[in-house]
């Protein structure tokens, strides 16, 4: 008995879909709790009528903003249109994943599978724009004429941008940079012919939709060629897989393999290839690649420390008391983690011996360059807020020798983890460290209080029963 | 030649995900011996790899080499083995060369014997002209020797290998046999999986065998050959 590749490909995908549920169930039952749903889903529905009976109110206002946006409804198009153009530097908007390639080497062939692809992404979302429009012209006061056009509209002109993101999508990122800019620069000289021929802007949308057409009937036989499939699956494998509620909950997101872009374009030059000849640059290098898969962390914490550092203290000064050693804790910590990171991600360096002194001060060099960045907030904030003065050069001293001590007991204490050794770790002093901090602020001769905890510590470390002890 | 354990593992339960994939499992490898871990699919073997390199948490029980508890002492106990697992696991950051800069420095290999076993090594696994190359350049035959060569560069008391044949060509595959069988002779203790039975009998001085998650027998390799041939394998 033969199947066909229709009904292959929907068995498969009704199994994808089967998993992908049972994956979306067991999270909800996990996070959430069935009575709470059902309560949300009875106030859904009860919210959805008081909406619909409020916005009637609305009629009158509703009624001349529809007459405006059919003013413009020439756009839509358009803009339809540039987004296929700028997705496609993301994905290739057809869902051609290995299951596929892989269907692909049985007796189906790759040109079937992506009509089928093709057929359900066009029909889906020619579905959703309807049942939107539907439930849109129910809940608001716009007519069911118009919102039915503007559904026809977007459906139309999507379906005709599907098969040129997915060709798009192989091509070069400069390739699309100027498809983008071709298909601006097009649709604006468009609009410059029509409005000079004084036609009717909708002339704009029906001109683009022929362009399209022909583009379509361009494409159509040659679909298949020229397309990267390697970068093709493995983006869709990333997005068909990517669960977004499981992602959310366990804070993880899988995504595709970054590309070699300009940075590691450099990054991956022939100097790069060089063979070290000091194996600082080794681990310079790992903490380097890192550092960049982990960037969204570090410009992000960054910006956090510049808002508690610099922006709170410029509403109510008093603030930066706590602001500074919240932000200088937030940023050890968070660079501690980052550390620690790098031996839980690669197995590799799960499964050989850490050489502690050389990943240790590789990565406190980059650490205390972001730390840098965290005094150059600090002074900026005191400065504008307050003026420099003598009592400043004692606090930033202060600073500077506390956030590197810091620095420098957590990251040994996180390769302590790493190492699964059992250190005592002393927080009451790392407690007082940061009071002195942020009260040597207010008072400054205070401040001078963050040298004890280390002297404290080396004192406790001649005790020898301390000693053994830890 | 008087044996004595090199690699002690005793009564090791690991339990994934509320299942129970080993289950006291207790075996020794001598120093200077070859011992195979062979088993069914599923049977427990990677998973007995992967919980003596530590990557894998124990429910219950002790691993011990060369009498370093790798509880008590993880950092030490990690310079006692060197691992070369069934899939490479290279850096993507680094090339070949760079990845054996990273072992010796983290391996602590004097210079001198690092050049030497580079040159001997990449010349006999053919993989010279690779050496300044990304492991993705490399074809997965090629990645498993750089990843071989990795284990190989240190001088530890045991090396593990989980199918150590498995990607490698035929002359590459009699190689690494002849250079385990030199690194037995001056007292490595090898502890490998495999699934080909006649490396067992070549290459083993003993065995241990896994069902289910449990030793259902060990000794040595000439005992195994009579198991195998009344088909109890």
């Amino acid at each position: 008995m033969n199947f066909s590749t229709w009904e292959v490909y929907c068995w498969v995908r009704s199994q994808r879909l089967q998993k992908k549920r049972n994956l979306y169930q067991q999270a909800f039952l996990v996070n959430f709790d069935i009575t709470v749903i059902v309560y949300c889903l009875i106030f859904g529905v009860l919210l959805l009528f008081i909406t619909a009976d409020w916005l009637d109110r609305f009629l009158p206002l509703v009624e001349s903003s529809q007459a405006q946006i059919q003013q413009v409804v020439w756009l839509l198009p358009a803009v339809v249109f540039l987004r296929s153009c700028s997705q496609s530097f993301f994905h290739s908007g057809l869902a051609f994943t290995t299951s596929e390639l892989n269907m692909s080497m049985l007796p189906h062939t790759r040109s079937h599978l992506l009509w089928h692809i093709a057929l359900i992404r066009g029909g889906m979302h020619l579905a959703g724009a309807f049942a939107a429009a539907l439930l849109f012209g129910w809940i608001t006061p716009f007519t069911y004429s118009f919102v039915f056009y503007l559904a026809a509209v977007f459906s139309l002109f999507f379906i005709l941008t599907i098969l040129i993101q997915w060709k798009l999508f192989s091509l070069s990122r400069w390739q699309k940079l100027s498809s983008v800019v071709t298909a601006f620069l097009f649709i604006a000289g468009l609009r410059y012919v029509v409005s000079a021929l004084d036609l009717h802007a909708g002339w704009v949308g029906w001109l683009l939709g022929l362009v399209l057409l022909g583009v379509n009937i361009y494409i159509l036989p040659r679909s298949l060629q020229g397309v990267d499939w390697g970068r093709t699956v493995e983006v869709n494998d990333a997005r068909v897989w990517n669960i977004k509620l499981i992602s959310h909950i366990t804070g993880t997101s899988i995504k595709p393999p970054k590309r070699y872009g300009v940075l590691q374009t450099f990054l991956r030059s022939r100097r790069a290839k060089q063979r070290f000849n000091e194996i600082h640059q080794l681990y310079h290098r790992l903490w380097r690649h890192h550092l960049h898969h982990k960037f969204s962390y570090v410009w992000k914490t960054l910006l956090i420390s510049a808002v508690i550092v610099v922006v709170l203290p410029a509403q109510t000064y008093w603030v930066i008391y706590i602001s500074l050693p919240v932000a200088v804790y937030v940023y050890i910590e968070m660079a501690a983690s980052l550390f620690a990171d790098q031996f839980q991600e690669h197995p590799l360096l799960n499964i050989i011996p850490i050489e502690e002194k050389g990943w240790l001060s590789t990565f406190y060099r980059w650490a205390a360059g972001g730390l840098v960045i965290l005094f150059i907030f600090f002074a900026a904030a005191v400065g504008f807020l307050k003026g420099f003065h003598l009592a400043f050069i004692i606090q930033i001293i202060a600073l500077i020798f506390w956030s590197m001590y810091d620095l420098h007991l957590r990251l040994q204490e996180r390769v302590n983890v790493v190492q699964q050794k059992n250190i005592q770790v002393q927080e009451v002093l790392r407690l007082c460290g940061y009071l002195f901090l942020g009260a040597g602020v207010y008072v400054s001769p205070v401040v001078l209080g963050v040298f004890l905890p280390p002297l404290i510590k080396i004192y406790l470390n001649k005790r020898p029963f301390y000693r053994s002890a830890a | 030649m008087s044996l004595h354990p090199v690699l002690q593992i005793h009564d090791c339960h690991i339990i994934i995900r509320d299942q129970s994939i080993l289950k006291q499992v207790s075996f020794e490898v001598d120093k200077g011996r070859i011992t195979a871990l062979v088993g069914h699919n599923g049977a427990g073997k990677s998973t007995v790899m992967k919980a003596v390199t530590g990557s894998l948490e124990k429910a219950g029980g002790t691993i011990s080499i060369n009498g370093i508890n790798q509880d008590q002492n993880f950092s030490e106990y990690k310079y006692q083995f060197s691992y070369i697992p069934e899939e490479p696991l290279l850096l993507n950051e680094l090339t070949v060369f760079q990845h054996f800069q990273l072992y010796q420095k983290s391996y602590d290999i004097p210079d001198h014997l690092f050049i030497e076993r580079i040159q001997v090594y990449a010349e006999a696994f053919e993989l010279m002209d690779k050496l300044d190359e990304y492991p993705e350049a490399l074809s997965k035959g090629m990645r498993q020797k750089a990843q071989t060569i990795c284990a190989l560069l240190p001088d530890v008391p045991l090396l593990l290998i989980d199918e150590p044949f498995m990607g490698l060509d035929v002359y590459a595959g009699a190689y690494l046999e002849k250079l385990l069988k030199e690194r037995r002779d001056l007292g490595t203790s090898i502890l490998l999986t495999t699934h080909q039975l006649e490396k067992v009998h070549d290459l083993a001085d003993d065995f241990v065998m896994l069902k289910n998650g449990r030793v259902s027998s060990a000794g040595i390799v000439e005992e195994f050959d009579q198991l195998d041939r009344r088909g109890s394998s």
